[in-house]
């Protein structure tokens, strides 16, 4: 998680820097950032924590993870979209982006939290 | 909850769906554009939401068997997710008939509708690779479990992340408020879905008894060989023996 966010915080300006021409859309879209975060962080850890005690556990953690992180990046590209958008952020459709951003951030903190007794029992 | 025999919920699945069938053909009326090739719809879609709900059914019971510990609720997720993954290819392969038919290819890359349903099918595909790779049986179930339980989430919101994204041509019949689907049409539609429910849950508990048949035979003919007990190995994720089980005296 505060390795996504320094990386973010290098990565930002300097895609900003190259590609915008605006800038109004930059602390928006660090809200955006910062769920998409806790999504990658949350699913990460939990299926991980699955992988670690499998036989074949390289190849299972990007293969269950892939299917399972794409609506956050979904919602993610969808809010950034706007936000980024040529000719200055328009803030209609992000909304409901961030609130399935928001979703999917609290049912799998929720999931996590649920299952982790199971998981770390022995 | 006290379910019907396995008999009485084979025979009611099968004249449910001859009934949604006969509905089928000789009942709801032709589409306006598609004609014929429209009616795949009411074995497609049927089949589509039986194998989305059971994958969450499959993360209910997965959240029976962490609370209660006891191993024949994970054989029970086991097998949901097993037929609702079958039930998946079936989806899979009428809608791409479905499409080729009527947008004239046979799989749409822009459509979210049809990506979802992959990812989640797909998703539930390394549920096996996943099992198997975990050597410990008590472990195997558990970690199945949170696994099933973590993608039974998903499901619910996956397709919601769907509704929200702009469709093009994937038709939404029941989207808007008095659903774009005429009443003769919708009740064929219903029977179908209510027989394709009850084919599900028949196809889930004749597996079901299958497999804890197989693993009683498999431990009377050791009993019978007079060798000394060993945990249900013939499968792998049999139900544990009865307290009924014959023990060996010798």
């Amino acid at each position: 998680m505060i390795y996504l966010l320094v990386l973010e915080v290098i990565a930002v300006p300097i895609f900003g820097l190259f590609f915008l021409d605006s800038w109004s859309g930059i602390p928006p879209l660090a809200g955006v950032l910062v769920l998409a975060d806790l999504g990658l962080a949350a699913t990460g850890v939990l299926i991980s924590s699955i992988a670690a005690n499998s036989r074949a556990r390289d190849l299972l953690v990007p293969l269950i993870l892939l299917p399972l992180l794409v609506p956050v990046m979904i919602a993610a590209a969808g809010a950034s979209q706007d936000l980024l958008a040529a000719g200055g952020p328009s803030y209609g459709g992000v909304a409901k982006w961030l609130a399935v951003l928001a979703f999917y951030d609290m049912t799998f903190a929720a999931v996590g939290f649920a299952v982790y007794d199971y998981l770390l029992e022995d | 909850m006290k379910l019907p025999s396995l008999r009485v919920n084979a025979i009611a699945a099968t004249l449910v769906l001859l009934a949604g069938f006969a509905l089928v053909f000789f009942y709801a009326p032709l589409d306006a554009d598609q004609g014929f090739i429209q009616k795949i719809f009411y074995l497609h879609v049927p089949l589509a939401i039986c194998s989305l709900v059971g994958f969450v059914v499959g993360g209910l019971l997965a959240v029976a068997h962490l609370r209660t510990g006891d191993s024949r609720w994970d054989a029970r997720s086991y097998v949901a997710i097993h037929l609702s993954i079958i039930f998946g290819v079936g989806v899979l392969i009428t809608g791409s008939i479905w499409a080729k038919a009527s947008w004239g290819k046979w799989w749409v890359w822009d459509e979210p509708t049809l990506v979802s349903f992959l990812i989640v099918f797909l998703l539930y595909a390394t549920y096996y690779p996943l099992r198997y790779a975990i050597e410990d049986r008590d472990r195997q179930a558990r970690y199945a479990s949170v696994f099933a339980i973590t993608a039974g989430a998903f499901v619910p919101l996956n397709f919601v992340a769907v509704r929200m994204a702009q469709s093009l041509v994937h038709p939404r019949v029941f989207a808007t408020a008095n659903g774009g689907l005429p009443g003769s049409m919708l009740l064929t539609f219903l029977v179908c879905l209510a027989g394709m429910g009850l084919l599900w849950l028949a196809l889930v508990r004749f597996e079901l008894a299958a497999k804890s048949a197989s693993a009683s035979l498999s431990r009377l003919r050791r009993a019978l060989e007079g060798e000394p007990e060993i945990p249900t190995q013939g499968s792998r994720i049999a139900p544990a023996a009865p307290p009924s089980a014959p023990q060996v005296t010798t």
